[in-house]
């Protein structure tokens, strides 16, 4: 009885470790992408930091799709609606910070309130804070 | 001798009648709220619009004509663009007809709300079918729009059941536009490059929709007055057209970007052109622009055949939002369909899908 314990334990092992592991590979991900949206809430730091982290964090996603092979958790699904989202972010650091291109950098989060109505929160907050 | 002339008359004459009655009897809402027959008559007098796209389609008396083959498209899949051809078959257009998608009407031009069960008819559902035809010419001429008459089948039909008087908070019309869609396809860094190119391109094909586009590009329309989006002569009219342009933005915009690499690795697959329309479609719907770019991000890694499916399917996220809402929606839609239609196309439709209520194959 014990063997067949064992054997049961070794054969799905390595599925709990992998699930694990893409947890804190997701958890990560999250600390992350609080980290842009925090850098995002002031000019200077947006300025000067967007970017390097907006490269981080794709890396991030990118590495999770490869853990995640054929499967498509809702964590990789998840990462990925995030990612999307952070596009008014990624135009405005494309341009200068001008009332025009902030309008249409809103406007591109309005295009998205539905994909996550609590992510488009959190973008359209930075959006206020960095063009006020 | 003469009076066999006499009988024949009769005949024709008894079978016009019988046909026209047939084009005007309801097929969803009660025979007394005939506003929208009216509106529809106003139009065939007053609107530009009407007159060009009845002509151009010989709704009253069908015309063949010779393929003249000038599309400048690449894609073979796509439908070749036939003059005076209409895409959809008028039994399958009767069976989306009969699909109750909201309760709130709108009646033009008073744009008075209320649930009055508008009389829909077959000489009704004959029009749109020639301004989605026209319109969907208008734009494979002018822009590279990889969506085939099926897949706006599924969505007007999912969307409105074809009803142009369906309005609600979560959209208007046949295409159940919304404000932000309009604005989206008005911002000059997004859409308004498409409806430019509609107002200036000199292709018969868009000698009605130009109308639309040129008027628009002097004064934005809004939704504040419904009827702009909804009425026979123009409204209608608009809101196809409108929908059509949307689905140009998107791809312009957020799809095809995001496909390149994709689109390259497979461009010899048959299956591309469904996986394209597809997530493309996707991004019409509730689910948003980023939900639409995730699901693509997410099922590149799948090859074309495994990728049409996982679209059928859902894709939620860890907050319960699904990026392929959109789809499964019309997947869904179209299994309801089933119900309203009658043999032969019923099986046929069992078989093909959409792809069943297409006038003519290609």
């Amino acid at each position: 009885m014990l063997r067949i314990y064992v054997l049961i334990l070794l054969l799905i092992s390595p599925l709990l470790t992998s699930a694990q592991n893409l947890k804190s590979h997701y958890d990560d991900y999250q600390t992350a992408f609080s980290r842009i949206i925090l850098i995002s809430s002031k000019k200077e730091s947006f300025i000067k930091d967007y970017s390097a982290l907006r490269l981080q964090i794709e890396k991030k996603y990118q590495n999770f799709a490869e853990l995640e092979k054929d499967q498509l958790t809702t964590m990789g699904n998840q990462m990925a609606v995030q990612l999307e989202m952070l596009a008014p972010l990624d135009y405005l650091i494309s341009q200068k910070i001008t009332p025009e291109n902030c309008k249409a950098a809103a406007h591109l989060n309005e295009l998205s309130i539905n994909s996550s109505k609590k992510t488009y929160s959190l973008i359209n907050q930075a959006l206020i804070n960095l063009c006020q | 001798m003469k009076l066999k002339f006499y009988f024949q008359i009769a005949v024709v004459t008894a079978l016009l009648s019988q046909q026209t009655f047939a084009d005007q009897q309801c097929i969803s809402g009660t025979e007394s709220s005939k506003g929208l027959i009216e509106n529809l008559s106003a139009a065939e007098k007053n609107s530009p619009i009407t007159s060009l796209i009845s002509r151009r389609y010989g709704l009253e008396k069908k015309t063949e004509a010779d393929c003249i083959d000038c599309e400048k498209s690449n894609k073979a899949l796509l439908p070749k663009l036939e003059p005076n051809k209409t895409y959809f078959k008028e039994e399958c257009l009767e069976a989306a007809g009969q699909i109750k998608a909201a309760s709130n009407e709108v009646i033009c031009p008073s744009g008075k709300n209320g649930q009055f069960r508008q009389c829909y008819t077959r000489s009704f559902f004959n029009y749109q079918n020639a301004v989605i035809s026209d319109f969907y010419k208008c734009l494979r001429r002018t822009q590279n729009l990889p969506i085939t008459p099926e897949a706006l089948f599924e969505m007007y039909s999912l969307e409105s059941g074809f009803k142009p008087y369906y309005s609600n908070s979560g959209g208007t019309g046949m295409g159940q536009l919304t404000s932000i869609f309009i604005k989206d396809l008005h911002q000059k860094h997004r859409g308004r490059p498409i409806i430019e190119s509609i107002a200036n391109s000199t292709h018969d094909d868009c000698e009605a929709a130009k109308i639309i586009a040129q008027k628009d590009l002097s004064k934005e329309p809004s939704l504040s007055n419904k009827c702009s989006f909804i009425q026979a002569g123009e409204g209608m009219e608009r809101n196809v057209l409108y929908s059509l342009m949307g689905l140009a933005n998107s791809w312009n915009k957020d799809i095809e970007p995001l496909l390149t690499s994709y689109n390259k690795k497979y461009e010899r697959d048959p299956q591309l052109l469904k996986v394209q329309y597809k997530a493309l479609i996707n991004s019409y719907g509730p689910g948003g622009r980023a939900a639409a770019r995730a699901s693509i991000r997410r099922l590149s890694k799948l090859k074309p055949s495994d990728y049409i499916k996982a679209m059928d399917r859902p894709l939620m996220t860890e907050e319960g939002g699904n990026l392929n809402v959109y789809t499964n929606n019309l997947a869904k839609k179209q299994k309801q369909l089933v119900q309203f239609m009658k043999d032969p196309i019923k099986s046929e439709f069992q078989k093909d899908g959409a792809r069943a209520c297409l006038e003519y194959m290609f």
